[in-house]
């Protein structure tokens, strides 16, 4: 049995792996170019590059997580596969006429997203439920053979079932689905009440059909994945991560690829669930900010906060997701000057290409990055580990001119401006997600990670009030990490709405018996053995006529009159910490209940750095801005992989490693721990 | 000029934060669907002398709703010097600055250090605030004594607690005080928030500081929109556009508008609009305003922070008494059927200074609709909801099917959560085909809709409009489709008003909409044959469509349909 396993997280611009041998704790990164038409192929490079270099022979590996963009990609860039939609009779445009709210108040050039799947392709049954899942009108057989007949008519691929009230009765989606797969059986099938089985049809019905949409697409790229790692690791369980937090199986993901929507951001999210627990910090807030993008998640006492209202492209997918909260700024996001005269930062972005003035490819706006570079704190020539020489006069001479002469400002004190602005806004997007949703920063460490997030998490966690940052070893494919230690999950949920004073326990007891059937026949189907199995039961509910749903843990057990009082204490509490107020008299009601399965895998052994009797090696000395220093300043510079455990030193500090740079700022302090990341300790 | 510019920059973005958070507790907080999924709320900070610095508004008709509010508050009844920490005034009155009676606004004083720094606002519209029908949309209603209980502004709460007593009042005199009481929790909450992130700015600024960037809030945006509206060519533009009726007499109301623009600076002069009307369709003045910035917000620079500044080169010329500027005591509860009108008529001004960016005319009205029943177990229930239709077309592309446009901005309700809520059942919800005006761009589709009333008894009471003025196209595109309302009971089919005062409802009686069109825009001579082949293939516009409006012969769209 081999020992090792493989993170691999395809991005946009790099793949990045992690390999871990369980058996001596090692671990090893390796980043190489993505290769956006043929994804599969940049993880290939990336695994034979791994091995070769762990002198690891193919066997060895016995599990490869995978985390993947192609869901997202295929729906940015139009590569669903042709769709038709099967529907209700007087309801075919459900999907198109949406929600009617437009998303910037005052342009008047703005559209619609386009439908995934046209007019012309969405057809209609003659059928209806009632919303308690009685039949008004049974399913017409001719209705359905005249569906059937028009979708195989109009060539679609993959063909989506959305019924009214399908979460209170699937009888009428099931037998549909039959009889599609019956007669069409090279097309991709998915129902609403398989893959969403909850209340509001439009969220319902727009995941079902981003899901049969992607079915094909993902089944291709699965085929060839297969291919290739039958070939290179034939020992290895190939897994999927998904936007849950949890992995998947090929076999599921090729029935469920709307779970993979934000397989790449999640597994990221989960890499700080994961740190956190190692070093006793429960609550975390993820920090990732790259060139053109920053993500923010957040981890209460362990357990990453979950959403099921993500979309993508603007299309709903009404599926629990890890909550990643994404903002247009990073390290590319363009300076410049408003009508007014007021500096402005992003969210327009250099992006990779042409990139920073800096970079010397044609850039001539100048970013967050040129800022960075005129004030020091980042190193000419020892970018990248040198890979790329920084030009400090082209972005100072761009900064100059575009910034600081129209501002009247000096150069520096309008980089130093540039800065300011650009963490003003990322300080408002932390606030967003964590004392906006009643969470006190002061509670959470920032753990900052990414190309750029390093350099200005300490300069953030000081104004938002953080109690500290964890920079991990690896900021630049830490990401992957998250993929090593990720569980099998299933994610299963039955609107079920009633009032608590009206509320069946019997009810209750079997909507959470089917469920937890639908989860062990899951986890049966992944190979898992019935030890490694365990279930997370959760309730959405909220007060009677309010619109929105607050979830709840659900009591393990048998469940009667105290098991819902319990649950109703629990949304009191729960509604109190994230809105500052209940009403403990105010009737309450279920919407919808939940439940997670879980397949656990082998924790990780991850082995802690020696701390050696040395642990800071000598410093150089750069001149650096702080604004707390009143100007440029001689600050010391490390290099990252001269620092042991033990290490402890004060700010101001730059640490220096390849993929990214550490800002200490005065008076913050900087220790390594066991497990070699850098702890930065405000003032006091 | 001697501002600190840069920390300024950050100043402004977290003055917007104070505004967006107060919302975002609103938002998540709130019980009623109006606020939840209509958006219909909005928060605001004011500077010390009450002039509006930031706000977040989810709804363009809430664009400054709270100034003229807190203006009559501070100099007819609370004036600055006697505010003190704690204290919330509560006040709905449209005669006090509001806009109708379910809008109740909120202001808390901010002080730090002893000295006040700022106020802060916020406005939602509540399910029920009294009045003669259900949900206190009267569309009979001929004075404003009959639309529910007017509350000009009140000290609801003394050292941060609220007067029980005053609660109970307003209690007393609503429909669901449960519910209304709930969403008024949700915004004293957001006034407390709002405090609480003000205070964190001023310990970070200095309260002198703190002053000194609000003015310079103000003043900065007015440069900016005075240099946003020197990109208008300058001259004098006049339109005029009609609203069906008010409802209780059956004639077309006039709105009036000439539009001068020069030297960074615009007048906006109704003078010539209807004297107000005996149904409730009047705008008071906050209203027409908000309308009024709305459209010039998204023909100047929508990117300017909103505030005062931004509305000061801006002069909005009215009649005392006339439909965009009721006085007391005119019924207002249906103002929209009059703001709709105002953003389309202003519309039509703006397109003949800049042929190239404005659109047609949209569907023009909020067509809201409350049904409401009880059974003989007497338990009674009221449903409120707002259809939209299709946009105007663009002069570069067609406009949105079915979708949000103009003064407001709202969610529909899911078809299942009103079915698993309350005894109706939808039998229909689609594009409307043909309903598009024609043009070398089309009109965006209006939609049909089709409810089934289930319980024991009830009653129907709606306001819509453009059932008999047609939202205008543009150079040469036709105009879109007018709206419908029809009930089937016993068989037999009757056509409806569009403002339709409690219609008795029975059990199986079956209620049809079909909403407005936008209008076209261009010669359809001029249309794409991809474009006639798409909306053939996609049935939103059908043969005759094409023969009719597009005057296309047989032979050709047999060619099309292929």
């Amino acid at each position: 049995m081999g020992t090792i396993r493989l993170g691999v997280d395809i991005g946009g611009t790099f793949t990045d792996l992690v390999l871990l041998d369980d058996k001596t704790g090692q671990t090893m990164v390796v980043k190489v170019p993505s290769q956006p038409n043929k994804p599969a192929d940049a993880l290939a490079a990336a695994v034979k590059r791994a091995l070769k270099q762990a002198n690891a022979p193919a066997e060895s590996v016995n599990l490869l997580n995978h985390g993947t963009t192609i869901v997202t990609n295929a729906v940015l860039e139009g590569n669903l596969a042709r769709t038709a939609l099967i529907t209700t009779s007087g309801f075919r445009d459900v999907l198109e006429i949406g929600r009617h709210v437009r998303p910037d108040m005052y342009d008047l050039n703005q559209d619609k997203p386009t439908p995934i799947v046209p007019r012309d392709l969405r057809f209609e049954v003659k059928e209806r439920m009632a919303p308690d899942g009685n039949v008004l009108v049974s399913l017409e057989p001719g209705s359905v053979r005249a569906a059937v007949a028009a979708a195989k008519a109009s060539g679609a691929s993959a063909i989506a079932i959305g019924f009214l009230h399908a979460y209170a009765n699937t009888e009428h989606e099931t037998a549909m689905k039959a009889e599609l797969i019956a007669a069409l059986p090279e097309v991709s099938v998915s129902a609403s009440s398989d893959i969403c089985r909850e209340i509001r049809e439009f969220e319902r019905i727009s995941t079902v059909v981003l899901n049969a949409a992607a079915m094909p697409v993902v089944s291709r790229y699965l085929e060839i994945l297969g291919e290739l790692t039958a070939d290179l690791i034939p020992k290895a369980r190939v897994l999927l991560m998904q936007s849950n937090g949890g992995s998947m199986t090929v076999g599921a993901a090729r029935q469920a690829p709307a779970h993979l929507v934000y397989s790449g951001p999640a597994a990221g999210v989960l890499a700080c669930q994961f740190i956190g627990q190692l070093t006793q910090r429960p609550n975390v807030l993820g920090f990732d900010m790259g060139g053109t993008s920053t993500d923010i998640s957040l981890v209460y006492r362990g357990e990453p906060l979950m959403t099921t209202e993500a979309d993508v492209g603007g299309y709903p997918v009404k599926l629990p997701v890890l909550d990643v909260n994404t903002i247009g700024a990073g390290g590319g996001s363009i300076a410049w000057l408003d009508s007014g005269g007021g500096l402005r930062v992003g969210p327009k972005s250099a992006g990779a290409d042409p990139g920073p003035v800096a970079y010397q490819q044609g850039g001539t706006e100048p970013t967050v990055t040129d800022a960075n570079l005129v004030l020091g704190r980042l190193i000419p020539d020892r970018f990248l580990g040198g890979e790329m020489m920084l030009d400090p006069d082209a972005a100072l001479v761009a900064i100059r001119k575009k910034i600081a002469e129209p501002l009247g400002l000096d150069p520096i004190s309008a980089a130093a401006g540039i800065l300011r602005i650009a963490n003003a806004n990322m300080e408002r997007a932390l606030k967003v997600s964590s004392a906006e949703r009643g969470y006190d920063p002061r509670d959470f460490s920032l753990i900052a990670f990414g190309g750029a997030g390093p350099v200005h998490a300490a300069a953030l966690a000081k104004e938002v009030g953080f109690a500290s940052v964890l920079v991990p070893e690896s900021p630049g494919v830490f990401s992957a990490f998250g993929l090593l230690v990720a569980d099998l999950r299933h994610d299963f949920v039955r609107s079920y709405m009633v009032g608590l004073d009206q509320v069946s326990t019997k009810m209750l007891t079997s909507f959470y018996a089917d469920l937890q059937a639908l989860g062990e026949q899951a986890l049966k189907d992944d190979g898992l053995d019935e030890q490694r199995w365990t279930f997370q039961r959760t309730a959405d509910l909220r007060y009677v006529g309010q619109a929105y749903e607050v979830n709840v843990a659900f009591p393990d057990g048998s469940i009667d009159a105290d098991t819902v009082a319990e649950v109703k204490s629990r949304f009191h509490g729960e509604h109190q910490r994230l809105f500052a107020h209940s009403a403990e008299d105010d009737p309450v009601e279920f919407v919808s209940l939940r439940m997670v399965a879980t397949g656990s895998v082998d924790a990780p052994t991850f082995r802690k750095q020696q701390a050696l009797s040395t642990p800071v090696s000598q410093a150089d000395t750069r001149d650096v801005y702080f604004e707390e220093a009143n100007g440029f300043t001689a600050c010391p510079i490390y290099q990252r992989q001269n620092l042991y455990p033990g290490a402890e030193f004060q700010g101001p500090a730059i640490i220096e490693q390849l993929d990214t740079t550490t800002v200490v700022h005065p008076g913050q302090t900087v220790s390594v721990d066991d497990w070699g990341s850098l702890i930065i300790g405000m003032e006091g | 000029m001697g501002i600190d510019t840069i920390g300024f920059g950050v100043f402004q973005n977290a003055l917007v934060g104070v505004a967006e958070q107060m919302s975002a507790i609103i938002w998540r907080t709130s019980y009623s669907t109006v606020v939840r999924e209509m958006l219909d709320y909005s928060t605001a900070v004011f500077d010390r002398e009450g002039r509006i610095v930031a706000q977040a508004s989810r709804i363009p008709m809430h664009l400054n709703s709270m100034s003229q509010s807190l203006e009559t508050t501070l100099t007819r009844a609370y004036p600055v010097e006697t505010w003190k920490p704690g204290d919330i005034v509560l006040l709905n009155d449209p005669y006090w600055g509001g806009q109708h009676l379910p809008d109740i606004q909120t202001f808390m004083p901010v002080f730090a250090d002893g000295e006040l720094v700022a106020i802060v606002g916020t406005l939602a519209h509540h399910l029920d605030i009294g009045g003669m029908r259900p949900g206190s949309y009267a569309g009979d209603a001929t004075e404003i004594f009959q639309e529910g209980l007017r509350i000009p502004p009140i000290k609801i709460a003394q050292n941060y607690q609220l007067d029980p007593r005053l609660i109970d009042l307003i209690g007393a005199n609503i429909r669901q005080p449960g519910k209304t009481l709930g969403d008024l929790r949700a915004q004293t909450a957001a006034l407390e928030i709002g405090e609480k992130s003000i205070l964190e700015l001023v310990e970070r600024f200095s309260v002198r500081t703190f002053c000194d960037f609000s003015d310079e809030a103000i003043t900065s945006s007015e440069r900016r929109m005075r240099a946003s509206l020197k990109h208008i060519p300058a001259g004098t533009y006049s339109a005029e556009f009609f609203v069906d009726d008010d409802g209780v007499v059956d004639e077309p109301i006039r709105v009036t508008v000439k539009v001068t623009i020069g030297d960074g600076e615009i007048e906006v002069d109704f003078t010539g609009s209807d004297r107000q009307r005996r149904g409730p369709v009047n705008a008071t003045l906050s209203s027409t305003e908000a309308a009024t910035y709305y459209v010039i917000m998204s023909v100047a620079d929508s990117t300017i922070p909103a505030n005062y500044g931004c509305y000061r080169p801006i002069r909005i010329v009215t009649e005392k008494g006339s439909v965009v500027d009721a006085q007391s005591p005119a019924p207002v509860v249906g103002r929209n059927a009059i703001t709709h009108t105002i953003a389309n008529v202003l519309y039509a001004a703006f397109s003949q200074a800049l042929p190239d960016r404005i659109p047609a005319a949209y569907y023009g009205m909020s067509n809201v609709h409350i049904l409401a029943g009880d059974s003989d177990t007497g338990s009674s229930w009221i449903f409120f909801d707002i259809e939209v239709g299709g946009w105007g077309a663009r002069p570069t592309k067609d406009g949105p099917d079915c979708y949000s446009q103009g003064i407001h901005n709202l969610a529909n309700t899911p078809i299942e959560m009103v079915e698993a809520t309350y005894p109706l059942r939808f039998t229909r919800y689609e594009l409307l085909a043909d309903s598009g005006g024609a043009g070398k761009y089309r009109g965006g589709l209006g939609v049909m809709r089709e409810i089934e009333f289930l319980d024991q008894r009830g009653v129907l009471n709606t306001q819509f409009d453009k059932f008999k003025v047609a939202p205008f196209g543009l150079f040469g595109g036709g105009p879109g489709a007018c709206g419908k309302l029809s009930l089937k009971t016993n068989g037999q089919t009757t056509k409806l008003q569009s403002k339709t005062v409690n219609r008795a409802l029975k059990p199986g009686d079956r209620l049809t909409m079909h909403t407005q069109g936008g209008g076209g825009f261009g010669d359809p001579g001029e249309r794409a044959p991809e474009l006639i082949k798409q909306d053939l293939r996609e049935q939103k516009v059908t043969p005759e469509g094409l023969q009719r409006d597009y005057r296309l012969d047989q032979a050709q769209i047999k060619e099309y349909d292929r």
